[in-house]
């Protein structure tokens, strides 16, 4: 049959596989989509890399989408490049260039990495592209030697979709324009989707706020380590890699997934053509890993296909039995070679997962999306369903400590002839957060959803800063901004970010922050007050009489602190304490 | 249609519906396709030349040789859709849900008339159906709508079963007469 239609990014002439780690264009010289970087490639447009920092620069559509919440949807795009900048260890930057008014069209040969909203049409690319039903594209051009990346461009469907970006929002009729975002500079540095059910590249995503994709996954993580890690880090990561063989032929698209202890998903890939994967970027640890199938292309209901990854991947082979959890020791800087051989037959199949709720029954709304089960200790069912009856000795686990499941139930024919295997789960507080697997055994045979139940974080870190966003969101926007950092004082109060959460105050008031009082003694010579201070800075003494509604009257004179903690004194009180306070003037 | 067969087709409807109200991409059905379409027709691939546009774009023509318009009036029996991006010289554009054909191929084509007058795809791979033969019956789809042999057990939702290049046409017409 001669005929090759692409469902998804199309692997075009000169790509001999498509094997490295998350899923990425891969040549047979080992070369992957990316930008080229260090060293620069010189065919690159000088507006699409700084050639002084080697920035990648983007431009965004001034005009945004709406004619309301404009600053917020050009900031929201902006903290989604923020957070991709932001993955540890790598030497990825962006640079944005100045908005462009009254920008039309995206043009993939302008020499402009652009982010535009189709507003008027959903024609684009010089009318070349019919967008219609997707919220976004990104088209990106590449040379055909290396596969660096010579452009890339971003549209968001303005016409057809509605967009927000306030995370407060309930809304599920809209779409959250930093996640969407966060997947498509995925496309824009060179990623096609993922195998990871969590992770933001997964080929389709919840439209609103709260869904398991916002925020970057470890397998984007690494994605960004291997393609533009930076050097000095090298040494720190892992590398695994090896050939999925089926009776000695080599096998396209089994997916090869990497757990850590705490059963949750780190990296995975599907394995190329030549049978070959590759896990770079890895944390050195003792791991798990495994070879599972993707779902047939043509099954009736499905999780996760070959063609969701890529159209490479369309033809996967699916008709093999998991290889589950070989252990695998991963030191840094270790190179780490496991082949595996599979076995012919036919898989257990997990083909959707009930959406977790405080109840059972009588409908049981299915979805083909990671879910989330909060670590708070309270019970919610969650399940999955399958097309083989469940046998008598049908089990439904969970990865990882911290997650308990019971009342298993089976409902036959939940939902038309899909069958529900479904448990009571309950995240205990404090369960390590992270992407788990949902796995199903009957009968000796395992199916597995991997990376499809998050354990979210009860603090939210997704710029890996080790601040709360939700308290870079309050302040900041975009809240990746270097402002919000965790040392930078943007307030100059002395008090850093980290230390400003930290007291609850306001990190953009410089009159917000609470100086504590140490301690207070009186003696003839006056009170001796020690209190928190920030060093360098003007700090002023205030005293109270402790009579009810006395107002406050500076106490000495301002004075310049040489230290952290200062000692005031104030002279005129000789004979009893006061109420006193340290105030940073203004 | 017996009340078995309402309920099975209700309950692999709500499937569906669960899919597509949550999926990014928003799925049209082969109405919904026709509806948008200025023309549909019945082709098999004769060339594809990729070029630049005026601007400097890559872009990739397919030319069809029309067997059959089900939708539209055609002046010739051959027609050239334009799409956005391909293969040109040493540099390739690329992006998710282009349409990938090889000569020979044979389609159903949904198209409409792009920004710059060109007959172009109706929502990219979304408007573009190969033809099969299945125990030579013809059968219609694509990564969204159609299996080209019998689905396996469990629900078949509708874009998924088996679509057969009659049942594609009626629908077609149905929708755009």
């Amino acid at each position: 049959m001669s005929f090759r239609l692409a469902v998804l990014l199309v692997a075009l002439a000169g790509l001999a596989r498509e094997a490295a780690a998350f899923v990425v264009p891969t040549d047979a010289a080992g070369n992957r989509r990316r930008w080229w970087l260090e060293p620069l490639d010189p065919r690159v447009p000088t507006n699409a890399v700084n050639r002084a920092t080697r920035a990648v620069r983007f431009q965004l559509s001034a005009a945004g989408w709406s004619a309301t919440n404009t600053a917020a949807e050009l900031n929201a795009v902006r903290a989604a490049f923020g957070q991709w900048q932001a993955v540890p260890s790598i030497r990825l930057r962006f640079e944005e260039g100045a908005p462009v008014p009254g920008m039309t069209d995206v043009n993939p040969q302008d020499g402009t990495n652009a982010v535009f909203w189709a507003k008027n049409s959903v024609f684009i690319n010089g009318g070349l592209d019919d967008i219609s039903g997707l919220p976004a594209l990104t088209l990106v051009r590449r040379f055909d030697d290396t596969l660096a990346i010579a452009e890339a461009d971003i549209t968001f469907n303005g016409v057809e979709f509605s967009w927000f970006t306030d995370l407060a929002d309930p809304t599920r009729s809209r779409y959250l324009l930093e996640a969407i975002a966060l997947h498509e500079i995925g496309h824009f540095l060179g990623l096609n989707h993922a195998t990871v059910g969590g992770a933001t590249m997964l080929f389709s995503g919840d439209p609103g706020a709260g869904n398991a994709q916002l925020g970057l996954s470890p397998d984007e993580a690494a994605a960004a380590q291997s393609l533009y890690g930076a050097a000095a880090a090298a040494g720190q990561f892992a590398r695994l890699r090896g050939t999925v063989r089926l009776g000695g032929a080599a096998v396209l698209g089994a997916v090869v997934t990497l757990e850590d202890g705490a059963g949750t998903v780190l990296a995975g890939t599907a394995s190329g053509a030549d049978g070959s994967y590759d896990l770079p970027a890895l944390p050195a640890a003792d791991h798990l890993v495994r070879v599972t199938p993707l779902d047939p292309r043509f099954a009736s209901v499905t999780l996760l296909r070959g063609q969701d990854l890529s159209s490479t991947f369309t033809s996967a082979n699916t008709a093999f039995l998991p290889v589950t959890n070989a252990p695998v020791a991963l030191a840094a800087g270790a190179n780490v070679t496991r082949d595996f051989t599979l076995t012919s037959g036919t898989p257990l199949r997990i083909v959707r997962l009930l959406t977790p709720s405080t109840g059972l029954g009588p409908t049981y709304p299915t979805t083909f999306k990671p879910v989330r089960l909060p670590a708070d200790g309270q019970p919610r069912w969650i399940g999955v369903f399958m097309t083989n009856p469940p046998a008598a000795d049908v089990r439904l686990h969970v990865t990882g400590p911290g997650v308990s499941l019971s009342a298993q139930t089976n409902i036959l024919n939940a939902v038309g002839s899909l069958h529900l295997v479904a448990a009571r789960a309950t995240a205990a507080t404090g369960a390590p957060a992270g992407l788990r697997s949902l796995l199903l055994t009957q009968e000796g045979q395992t199916a597995w959803a991997n990376g499809y139940l998050e354990i979210p974080p009860t603090a939210p870190d997704d710029n890996f800063d080790g601040l709360d966003d939700r308290f870079q969101r309050s302040y900041w926007s975009p809240w990746t901004t270097n402002a919000s950092a965790p040392a930078a004082d943007p307030d100059g109060d002395g008090f850093i970010n980290s230390r400003e959460f930290a007291g609850a105050s306001n990190p953009t008031n410089r009159l917000s922050a609470t100086f504590r009082i140490l301690s207070v003694s009186v003696t003839t010579q006056g009170a001796r007050v020690a209190a928190e201070t920030a060093a360098g800075k003007p700090f002023q003494l205030q005293r109270r009489d402790t009579v009810p509604g006395a107002a406050w009257e500076d106490a000495g004179p301002e004075i310049v602190v040489p230290a952290d903690e200062h000692e005031f004194l104030d002279p005129a009180v000789t004979n009893r304490i006061m109420f006193y306070r340290v105030r940073l003037t203004p | 249609m017996n009340r078995r067969s309402v309920v099975s087709r209700c309950l692999a409807g709500l499937v569906l519906a669960t899919a597509l109200h949550a999926a990014p991409v928003r799925v049209f059905t082969p109405g919904e396709l026709a509806t948008r379409a200025e023309l549909v027709v019945v082709g098999r691939v004769v060339e594809l030349r990729a070029e630049r546009d005026a601007a400097g774009r890559p872009r990739t023509l397919t030319r069809l040789a029309v067997a059959e318009a089900w939708k539209g009036a055609l002046a010739g029996d051959v027609l050239t859709v334009a799409q956005g991006g391909g293969v040109l010289g040493q540099e390739a554009v690329e992006s998710a849900g282009e349409v990938r054909l090889a000569v020979g191929d044979r389609v159903v084509a949904f198209l409409r008339r792009g920004g710059a007058g060109d007959w172009i795809w109706v929502a990219r791979d979304q408007g573009c159906f190969a033809v099969t033969e299945a125990a030579g019956q013809p059968l219609a789809g694509n990564g969204h709508w159609g299996a080209p042999r019998a689905p396996q057990a469990g629900v078949s939702p509708p874009h998924q079963r088996p679509l057969g290049l009659g049942e594609l046409r009626r629908r077609v017409e149905e929708a755009a007469p």
